[in-house]
């Protein structure tokens, strides 16, 4: 555990307040099912949650906490924040989404998700076919920023039923961070779009291959019409 | 395809690639032949209930089987995949981003961390996203801890290094009954001069 202390040596973290455990690699994988106990017990865990998933430029992540972390998380803010930084062209060590993503998966079955963004499932956007560590799988279709380093902030939130912000104010909240985002050209992961329009702007540079990639599994439009980016028996390639 | 927002398709099947698990549980070495034999004693005594944790099952091999083979299976539940798993706070964002980034670009030459995660906290003891979320046990942190200078949210990293390692608990009972072998042994041993074909494979 030597090689662990002088892996941690060149950390700017507050020396008092590290805290250190060893548990079974199972127990690890594991640990959102004790979350799910903890939070079962307290009637925290069968409520809406409606969570907002970002993925920030790096560029942008040093504002993004003076404006949306230090102003506008309250303190009765209810449920985790993350914020973790990915390689987008550089080797990254997937492994680690990997290993949380089957509790989450669990997770995301068990509650009744009003906004379903499964935050973590990014793994299966990466490339399984190559070793680890992998790399940004380029032919994934979720829009991700320009930069070679971004970062996934998720809002992890939960509206209780009788304390706490309302459902109603959390996705006011949401609506708030999302509007702040459009100056840092951030992306929504998935976000809710009313028109093509919006969607096109979405993908930027994508917008193209995404059309292609309609025309070419389902030239009809006929999966998905509910997502408001292609109308059915519209001539593909000039969506209105 | 992925992120596809269910316009291409619709899944009817999935392959999911499995990894096996970083950390193997190690392989046994047998001890030495009179080692065994004091093993055997020992599950022979009426006190051995004291030594019962180690590796439960060992234990009621032993007691039920009195076979070394056998035994020596159970004793590697002894030996597990351990992971070292860390959580340290900051106050400063651009240390922690800093932090981050320099743990994520590592050559993988270099010995790494095998998961990298942070999470941004409030300035509060709420036990579900407060600072109470951090510590493993919730007397490790109390308020006086908390800079003063920390703003109204703070940040940490969650880091894990697996190790394969007896389990520290297991390593504990296991040297108590490698103490009490030691003792046996040299009965063991003086036995053997008395009998040296004790010892039998």
């Amino acid at each position: 555990m030597q090689k662990v202390e002088k892996m941690l040596a060149p950390l700017n973290y507050i020396q008092s307040l590290r805290f250190t455990t060893d548990v079974s690699y199972f127990q690890f994988l594991n640990r959102i099912h004790d979350v799910e106990l903890s939070l079962s017990s307290h009637g925290l865990w069968d409520v809406p949650h409606p969570w907002l998933n970002l993925f920030i430029p790096r560029s942008s992540i040093l504002d993004f906490n003076t404006k949306v972390f230090k102003q506008l998380i309250n303190q009765d803010f209810s449920g985790p924040i993350l914020v973790y930084p990915v390689n987008r062209d550089k080797y990254v060590f997937m492994k680690n989404l990997l290993q949380i993503s089957y509790p989450l998966l669990h997770f995301f079955l068990r509650t009744q998700l009003l906004v379903f963004q499964p935050c973590r499932f990014f793994c299966f956007l990466f490339d399984s076919n190559s070793s680890f560590p992998c790399r940004w799988d380029n032919r994934a279709s979720a829009v991700i920023p320009e930069e070679s380093m971004f970062y996934l902030v998720a809002f992890l939130r939960n509206a209780l039923p009788s304390s706490g912000p309302s459902l109603k104010s959390q996705m006011d909240d949401n609506s708030k961070i999302l509007s702040m985002c459009h100056d840092i050209s951030c992306k929504q992961y998935f976000p809710t779009y009313t028109n093509p329009a919006q969607w096109e702007q979405h993908f930027g540079s994508q917008w193209q291959n995404f059309v292609e990639l309609k025309q070419t599994f389902d030239p009809h439009a006929i999966l998905a019409p509910g997502q408001n980016i292609f109308r059915r028996n519209q001539i593909l390639g000039s969506p209105s | 395809m992925l992120g596809g927002l269910g316009q291409f398709g619709i899944i009817t099947n999935a392959r999911i690639v499995l990894e096996s698990a970083p950390q193997q549980v190690s392989e046994f070495r047998p001890p030495p032949c009179e080692e065994l034999v004091g093993m055997e004693k020992l599950a022979l005594r009426s006190d051995f209930a004291g030594v019962r944790n180690c590796s439960w099952q060992l234990l009621t091999t032993l007691k039920l089987r009195g076979t070394f083979n056998f035994a020596m299976d159970s004793f590697a539940g002894c030996l597990a995949c351990q992971v070292r798993w860390i959580r340290a706070i900051y106050t400063d964002f651009q240390s922690f981003t800093r932090d981050q980034e320099m743990l994520i670009s590592q050559p993988s030459t270099t010995d790494t961390f095998d998961y990298v995660e942070g999470f941004v906290i409030i300035n509060n003891d709420n036990p579900f996203n407060g600072w109470k979320s951090v510590p493993f046990a919730p007397e490790q942190l109390n308020s006086s801890m908390i800079p003063k200078d920390a703003g109204s949210v703070m940040y940490y990293i969650e880091l894990t290094k697996g190790f394969d390692s007896i389990d520290i608990h297991a390593m504990e009972q296991v040297r108590i009954i490698f103490l009490r072998l030691a003792f046996s042994r040299r009965i063991l041993l003086r036995k053997n001069l008395e009998n040296e074909n004790t010892c039998q494979p």
